[in-house]
């Protein structure tokens, strides 16, 4: 199997001024071209390891940190999270916070201009970031902060496009939106593992939207990483998630229900569709 | 159809607004060269000409005028803060005309036309800047500084430094909004009360100033912005690219320039611009 694009071998981390080891010695393995859901309860450390992905931690953040983490074969340790920009994108859960400037053209090439890129180049990426994530035209003008909630993450992710990363991180990208901006922002994920072949990691709570792009998924606890596996092998065991704090969807819990019942023995439905089909067996059954 | 608007750092100007057909560095230079006439003048009637000027300039550009009408009080305040300060702390020369004896104060008509001549001179500035700020966006100040070689980390803090400005005030009206819904409304306290209360107000505001450059420091970081000092590195000026210097860009540089040399030149060799001239000093 190839080289992981991200291997986190033993990773344990302490905020300064902080008794208990935030993360208790995590490992992990991302490949490229992976779209991997991380999800856990809150205050578990899920954002502590997306931000040891792109080097934030240790490198801004003061605390003790031991174990390792490689990402594109970049110790984050030995490198600076603008080197690490170069390979990793990372998208911060409120879209308002990581602005840097009061135009979106600007908000949008702003990382491509510290780049040096051609003049040529920069437009050309532009136009394909905000082409996937549907802003149109019309907006570039217009200052971020004045969008409504889903366009300023789209601005937000747009942004991190335009870089080309290998790896984009996404940190509960919807918490801070209401309905029509999750809608917007997950559309835009959609769209992502559609036509972008870089590695995905999202940690997102609305599961029933996030699983069916999801490649692997990714259980985080208490500091540790109790599970990993494919979306249907992570669903398979609804009540070791539901000991974990994680609500599945649920379509998942009615499948669960109907499997403890013996009413039903095929795949965790993932989707409606896939639900409904389940309740037609079932029905059809009796 | 509605008129399409482009924000500006203080409020929204049409998009079709002539001043848009002038490069930022020339509006850039405007305010320079500009706010160094009534700094120079101080012959009121040159002053008024000049705050005229203004008033047409905001027309022309399509200014809100009732920007100018939210600054009314302040206009207000400053006559007040001027005039007393001239009347009451301007001194005394026996040569002065008094018009009014408060107790031990005397005011005299030469304070007075002091205060007169500063107000004005005030006044004149006070439009430059509030036009400047009317028709200038954070991203036209930093292609104005860069394309005057200003080096980007200075002129990308200078546009942040304004924008913070814009920032702080959205954080203190949430903050004033959270403090009312939990029943404190300083505007409803007397003034000793309002002091002692204030901190309210002020911690959380300066926290959520700290937690925003922390945020503001990441996100620099995570977009691969690297601190270069003043030198620009490798940097693509992208934006600044999409501008072009135009003849009209020349003229107006060149009026403005010549009008600056202009009155420093009469100013220095002749007594047209002293103040004996005005009217003022013949009543």
């Amino acid at each position: 199997m190839a080289e992981p694009v991200i291997r986190v071998e033993g990773l344990k981390w302490k905020y300064e001024g902080s008794r208990d080891w935030v993360l208790k010695g995590v490992d992990l393995e991302i490949h490229q071209g992976e779209f991997v859901s991380i999800v856990g309860p809150n205050d578990s450390g899920k954002t502590t390891l997306a931000m040891s992905l792109n080097g934030l931690v240790p490198n801004n953040y003061p605390g003790a940190m031991q174990g390792r983490v490689v990402v594109d074969g970049m110790d984050t340790r030995e490198h600076s999270v603008a080197e690490i920009a170069e390979s990793v994108g990372f998208v911060f859960p409120d879209p308002e916070s990581q602005f840097l400037s009061m135009t979106v053209e600007e908000e949008v090439v702003f990382a491509l201009e510290n780049r040096g890129l051609p003049r040529e180049e920069i437009e050309e990426r532009m136009w394909w970031a905000l082409e996937l994530t549907n802003i149109p035209e019309d907006y570039l003008e217009k200052p971020p902060y004045e969008l409504s909630g889903g366009e300023k993450q789209r601005v937000a992710i747009a942004s991190v496009l335009a870089m080309r990363p290998k790896i984009i991180v996404l940190d509960e990208p919807t918490s801070m939106l209401d309905p029509i901006g999750k809608t917007e922002v997950i559309e835009v994920l959609t769209e992502m593992k559609r036509r972008y072949n870089a590695t995905v990691i999202v940690i997102e709570h609305r599961l029933e939207d996030i699983a069916p792009l999801a490649d692997k998924m990714v259980l985080v606890y208490h500091g540790t990483i109790p599970k990993v596996a494919p979306p249907r092998e992570f669903f398979q065991d609804i009540d070791f998630l539901l000991e974990h704090d994680v609500f599945p969807p649920d379509v998942m819990v009615l499948a669960n229900e109907l499997r403890k019942r013996g009413l039903y023995d095929g795949p965790v439905p993932m989707t409606v569709d896939e639900a409904e089909r389940m309740v037609r067996e079932v029905l059809g059954r009796r | 159809m509605p008129t399409k608007m482009r924000r500006s750092l203080l409020g929204y100007l049409p998009v079709d607004s002539p001043i848009f057909g002038l490069h930022p560095m020339t509006r850039l230079l405007f305010l320079l060269i500009v706010s160094a006439y009534p700094m120079i003048v101080r012959l009121p009637e040159l002053n008024v000409a000049g705050s005229i000027f203004m008033l047409a300039l905001f027309k022309v550009s399509k200014v809100d005028l009732r920007v100018i009408k939210n600054y009314k009080m302040a206009f207000v305040n400053l006559f007040f803060v001027i005039a007393i300060a001239y009347t009451f702390f301007g001194g005394y020369n026996p040569d002065y005309r008094v018009l009014i004896e408060l107790g031990p104060v005397k005011v005299c008509w030469e304070n007075l036309r002091w205060a007169m001549v500063v107000y004005i001179q005030l006044i004149f500035a006070i439009l430059i800047m509030i036009f400047f700020l009317s028709t200038m966006r954070e991203r036209d100040i930093v292609v104005g500084l860069r394309a005057l070689k200003v080096p980007f980390v200075l002129a990308y803090m200078a546009g942040l430094a304004l924008r913070s400005i814009g920032l702080s005030i959205i954080d203190f009206n949430t903050i004033r909004e959270a403090e009312k819904a939990r029943a404190l409304d300083l505007q409803a306290l007397p003034f000793s009360e309002k002091v002692k209360k204030f901190g309210m107000y002020i911690v959380p505001l300066v926290a959520l100033a700290i937690r925003r450059s922390d945020e503001v420091s990441n996100a620099l970081d995570s977009r691969g912005f690297r601190f270069t000092g003043l030198k620009s590195g490798k940097r693509t000026d992208y934006i600044l690219s999409k501008y072009r210097m135009t003849k009209l860009d020349y003229l107006v540089l060149a009026g403005m320039g010549v009008f600056l040399v202009g009155i420093v030149l009469v100013s220095i060799y002749t007594d047209w611009l002293a103040l004996e001239s005005s009217l003022l000093y013949r009543i």
